[in-house]
């Protein structure tokens, strides 16, 4: 645990980024690579590291690491404020998300169906601020897509910290 | 579903997937590029958010195509050098 705490810590502060109001807008595609660029440098602080070569499997691990807290700590503080707010995005947006659903390619049956789930899950949301489909598919899809860019921020992130290692070097 | 940005992102990394088979590219190791192709989408979410524009689907699509673009030739060169690691490993 200790080996990857700068993984938990920057995690954490994602996490927390993901459900303030405008940086949520980047948060998949900006803040968790830079979350996992700040583990790297976090790492090699701790470890006293900073002027050997980093693995990029290492970095990998990180990256994952960090966008698996980011995204148990995001989903979680988004979990929680719905639950004290019983209001949510998905609540805004759902006449939106009308309009768009019968335009899509699909049966009728199926278009009611889609809506009804939505509109069971908003009135869920609504009266008791808490719904366990809305829990599970944010936890999952912040899982996979953290995940993802934790690992693409950790291989991107790696090269810049080892290129100027390499150039503190050579002088 | 994704949004529109993302959407951007993906279809980035496609596109500039497919020309990265085609097409050699000259490795560039310098990070400049990368960040300044974050600042078009960094600035496409400052502007909405701050009500100088409204919310563009174009705009976010574009922003996005870019950091995508960018963002998947850093980490080629990234799942590279970790190949050649593991085949350095390999070896021992």
């Amino acid at each position: 645990m200790k080996k990857y705490l700068s993984s938990f810590v920057v995690g954490f502060g994602a996490g927390v980024l993901q459900v303030v109001p405008v940086a949520k807008s980047f948060a998949c595609c900006i803040i968790i690579p830079l979350a996992a660029y700040f583990a790297l440098m976090l790492d090699q602080k701790a470890n006293k590291n900073i002027n050997v070569i980093m693995p990029v499997s290492r970095a990998l691990i990180i990256g994952l690491l960090t966008g698996i807290y980011a995204a148990l700590f995001g989903s979680f503080f988004d979990i929680l404020i719905t639950f004290i707010t019983k209001n949510n995005d998905i609540i805004a947006v759902f006449p939106e998300f009308q309009k768009m659903i019968t335009n899509f390619p699909i049966s009728e049956g199926l278009q009611k169906e889609v809506l009804n789930l939505y509109s069971s899950v908003i009135d869920q949301i609504k009266d008791v601020g808490f719904s366990a489909l809305y829990t599970l598919s944010i936890l999952f899809n912040n899982l996979i897509i953290n995940s993802i860019f934790g690992l693409i921020g950790g291989v991107v992130g790696v090269q810049i910290i080892n290129s100027r290692i390499k150039k503190s070097n050579e002088l | 579903m994704v949004c529109s940005r993302c959407a951007g992102i993906y279809a980035g990394v496609l596109l500039f997937s497919f020309y990265m088979i085609f097409v050699k590219i000259k490795t560039n190791k310098e990070i400049k590029f990368l960040i300044l192709s974050a600042v078009p989408l960094i600035l496409d979410v400052i502007f909405y958010n701050i009500g100088i524009y409204n919310y563009s689907k174009t705009a976010a699509f574009t922003s996005g195509l870019f950091f995508g673009s960018a963002g998947i030739y850093y980490f080629y060169i990234g799942l590279e050098k970790l190949i050649s690691e593991q085949k350095i490993k390999e070896k021992l």
